[in-house]
């Protein structure tokens, strides 16, 4: 997610709130939070906290980790995240395999 | 040394400060290393074939149907010196511990014991491996309740013992007949502190190598240097040639605290076949083979006077310790009697543990390990103290505190509390919580079927694990010490790398310890590297638990540092041509007091001290200086924390509404650290209060295998909490600082039992056990109705 060293808002906010202790939950959190943030950019706390409840994590309590995607939020340009473009040909396997799903 | 007598530090002021962690690049990124990271070329796969059945004699071992080229190996095959280890001999004391081998030898004795070991190429194939050996078993009888375990004709979980008690330990003080004789009122409860799990979201894992007559062992674990001896002892290989990392660890809470069959087994395993194993532990294995925590069943007897003064407290534990005793199983139900007297003046008091076998997984140190048991029964019994006083709950508990004490107030059970303030945590605590209002709230709410609560808890505990006179083998009977090891070596540039011999899994030190080695250098922290988790580095430690890590590990690094600052101002003095005791630290500059134009930063003296071409006479070149730091008594958090509860009365649907906590833990090093611990350990204890428990049907098998019938809290079931702090320094250390890592659970189930009781208190009810699930909510609102459920 990083651009470089250009973390991405929601590893700097996890970063500086404390959102993390072990690591072990992290990148799940904060994926499941780029697709919270993606559907939903300015969500309540009630929203973030069950946005996020298929992920457990043992360490927080889940308190900064709340307060971290509710920071980013406010970080990522009025709460729209930059999706990087798409590796080159991505739009076309997405596609392809997409054809191969029949309702 | 006392707080006050502190040596000063730089100035600099990395302490205090809420530094966001060094740890942290790494793991947001990804780039974390744990144990299924890390792959050998070459390396096998283990996977273990398990019981069943919770109590039988293994008949017979087929393994005809195992693909070629998979091994399985069984107990005759180990050629160990010994089996799985038990540290306590408690002086006096008769522990009946039975063997605890690698693989089960003849029986065995819970669902998950591993009967036989299963190494092959393939990560999959193992698993399917495991399951083509066919054992046969001739089911014993089976015993899962400890009460049951105790009488008399109770089936025998080891059947050469005669009896199901491990062994029975008092500790008490004061005139106990005396106090229920002068009590106007006596109180008795039954509290069931039930079976839980430490939920580390990493499971274990472990990878070991045997090379060149040298063993190396990568373990998912919070004692790599305790593993690195028992490795040795057990293996028969010699300590210089084994090697136990700790890499990153996703969480612990006590659970890889131990000593487990499968890191044995798979160093065994490496050394037999000459290549590395490498085994993770599944999510049910980690239900099932990990151990447990609690299962007590404490028996509450407490006196007292008309007024609210407690003249007598007397608890009976009986401890469900499971089948086998890992590293401390008999020793933490004990460590309840250490804080017996909680945060009050109880002039007699006494607790009996009754430890007990039963077919079930070892229970053993799961975060608390021994004080939130205590703490819950001690804070829900006085609730229902006050309530058959008629008494002010808080009320109740200002009359009974220890009045604020700076430097020691001796227990009447021999335990001396470094330093406590209760009255002002409580008063703090009430700065941000206003109980009328909450009571206005919950009149509001009755019209609708809810019933709000509010509960407390005023808690102190004892961390800091150490003092080794105290805690060793002729004390308390661990058979080992409680110091804790630092060496703080400064570079020729004067970057600096602190070795330290505790082994963190999340907590933060690589951060923490470097604020401190920081101030006491002069440097940034971020020029400092904490090492730790690897036996093959730093000195030997003690690793991390009981939340001892800052007041002893911490500590150490602070003496370490000092001893590297007293001779960098010998080596400043000299070059200056001034008196050493002259020499200041400010402003990152070791300077003659006074002028601060005359000054060499570390790096300066770093270079001087390895291009020795100039240092006072007979001094030794080079700046790298280690400690070993025993303490004079261990370290005494507290705080007072209370929750809101809304309770369906339709339902029996708990909802936590806030959530504050007030915790002195002293001199904060670091406070985002200090809330981070301070969260995770509330989840704990609200997770056991409300959700989470390790069950056994009475045919010993886990019907809470995975983490659809575990339930771990998840983020939309919790409160975001509020929390505070109170500064009252420990004399024990020149930090003033106590342990935070447990004090949230200690508190939590406590505090939240007792807002629930409160809440139903309207509706009849006036006690329940935990875990308060909606199903056990909802039958104690009908009993009480006198409705039939």
């Amino acid at each position: 997610m990083a651009d470089g060293d250009k973390l991405h808002p929601l590893q700097e906010a996890f970063w500086n709130d404390h959102g993390l202790q072990c690591g072990y939950c992290t990148p799940g959190m904060i994926m499941a939070a780029a697709d919270l943030l993606q559907r939903n950019p300015n969500p309540t706390e009630e929203e973030v906290r069950h946005g996020l409840e298929g992920n457990l994590c043992r360490c927080t309590g889940y308190h900064n980790i709340v307060k971290a995607v509710l920071d980013a939020a406010k970080m990522g340009d009025g709460g729209t995240l930059e999706t990087p473009a798409p590796p080159p040909g991505a739009a076309q396997t997405a596609e392809a395999v997409a054809g191969e799903i029949k309702p | 040394m006392s707080a006050t007598e502190a040596p000063s530090t730089t100035g600099n002021g990395h302490i205090g400060r809420a530094l966001r962690r060094k740890e942290d690049p790494r793991l947001i990124t990804g780039r974390g290393s744990y144990v299924d990271d890390i792959n050998f070329v070459g390396q096998l796969w283990a996977a273990w074939v398990r019981s069943p059945e919770a109590h039988a004699k293994i008949v017979s071992i087929d393994t005809s149907a195992v693909p070629e080229g998979v091994r399985v190996f069984t107990h005759d095959d180990l050629d160990m010196e010994a089996g799985l280890p038990m540290a306590w001999v408690p002086p006096g004391v008769e522990v009946k511990t039975p063997d605890h081998w690698v693989l089960a030898k003849g029986e065995v004795k819970h669902v998950g014991d591993p009967v036989a070991l299963v190494v092959g190429d393939d990560r999959y194939a193992v698993v399917d491996a495991a399951e083509a050996v066919v054992v046969e078993y001739d089911p014993l009888p089976v015993v899962t309740d400890p009460e049951a375990a105790l009488e008399s004709g109770s089936a025998l979980v080891h059947s050469q013992f005669g009896t199901n008690k491990i062994c029975e330990w008092s500790l008490g003080g004061g005139d106990l007949d005396a106090g229920f004789a002068e009590a106007d009122v006596v109180i008795e409860r039954r509290v069931v502190n039930h079976r839980i799990a430490g939920g580390a979201i990493e499971p274990r894992g472990v990878l070991a190598e045997w090379r060149a007559d040298r063993l190396t062992v990568y373990s998912s674990t919070q004692v790599p240097h305790f593993l690195r001896l028992f490795l040795s002892l057990i293996v028969g290989v010699s300590e210089d040639r084994v090697r136990v990392v700790a890499p990153e660890v996703g969480g612990a809470f006590g659970s890889k605290l131990n000593i487990y069959a499968e890191e044995i087994g798979c160093a065994w395993a490496s050394m037999k076949l000459g290549r590395p194993v490498k085994w993770i532990e599944t999510r049910s294995e980690g239900l099932m083979v990990t151990h447990h925590g609690r299962d007590q069943i404490d028996k509450v007897r407490v006196g007292a006077k008309r007024d609210g003064t407690i003249t007598a407290w007397h608890t009976t534990i009986i401890a469900d310790c499971g089948a086998y005793q890992t590293l401390l199983t008999p020793m933490i139900p004990p460590l309840s009697a250490f804080v017996m007297c909680g945060v009050y003046k109880t002039p007699a008091v006494q607790t009996d543990v009754i430890d007990v076998m039963t077919n079930k997984f070892p229970t053993d140190a799961i975060r608390g390990a021994g004080r939130p048991e205590a703490t819950h029964l001690i804070e829900v019994v006085m609730d229902q103290l006050a309530e058959e006083l008629g008494m002010d709950r808080l009320e109740l508990r200002r009359k009974n505190f220890i009045p604020p004490f700076s430097d020691g107030h001796e227990t009447p059970i021999g335990v001396a509390y470094d330093s406590g303030n209760y009255e002002l945590a409580l008063d703090r605590l009430l700065q941000h919580i206003d109980v009328d209002e909450v009571r206005a709230q919950a009149e509001q709410l009755r019209d609708q079927g809810i019933y709000r609560g509010i509960g407390f808890c005023t808690y102190t505990e004892i961390c800091g694990n150490a003092p080794s006179r105290i805690v060793g083998p002729g004390g308390f009977g661990l058979q080992g010490g409680g110091w804790e090891s630092a060496t703080v070596r400064v570079h020729a540039t004067g970057a600096v790398t602190l070795y330290t011999g505790t082994s963190p899994h999340g907590q933060g030190h690589e951060t923490g310890f470097a604020q401190i080695v920081a101030d006491r250098l002069g440097i940034d922290p971020q020029n400092i590297e904490v090492i730790h988790g690897d036996t093959q580095t730093g000195p030997f430690g003690l690793d991390t638990y009981g939340s001892r890590s800052l007041a002893v590990g911490g500590e150490a690094a602070a003496r370490a540092a000092d001893k590297v600052a007293t001779k960098a101002k010998a080596i400043v003095a000299h070059q200056l041509e001034a008196d050493p005791a002259d020499i200041v630290l400010e402003d990152g500059k070791f300077i003659v007091r006074g002028s601060p134009e005359k000054g060499m930063a570390l790096g300066d003296v770093a270079g001087a001290a390895y291009v020795p071409e100039n240092l006072p006479e007979g001094m030794e070149p080079g700046l790298d200086e280690q400690t070993f730091y025993d303490p004079d008594n261990f370290v005494f958090p507290f705080g007072a924390h209370a929750c809101v509860v809304d309770v369906d009365a339709e339902t029996g649907k708990v909802d936590v509404v806030r959530y504050v906590a007030v915790d002195d833990c002293g001199p904060p090093i670091n406070p985002l650290l200090i809330d981070g611990q301070v969260h995770g350990g509330i989840t704990h204890g609200l997770g056991q209060a409300l959700f989470e428990q390790i069950h056994y049907d009475t045919a010993g098998q886990l019907v809470t295998g995975s983490f659809v019938d575990y339930a771990l809290p998840t983020a939309a079931e919790l409160p975001s909490y509020e929390t505070d702090r109170t500064v009252t320094p420990s004399p024990v250390n020149s930090l003033g600082v106590k342990g935070v890592g447990e004090a949230g659970t200690i508190a939590g189930s406590a505090t939240v039992t007792n807002a629930v009781i409160d809440a139903l208190r309207p509706l009849g009810v006036t006690y329940l056990d935990m875990p308060l699930t909606p199903m056990r909510v909802w039958q104690a609102i009908n009993e009480a109705k006198g409705a039939t459920p």
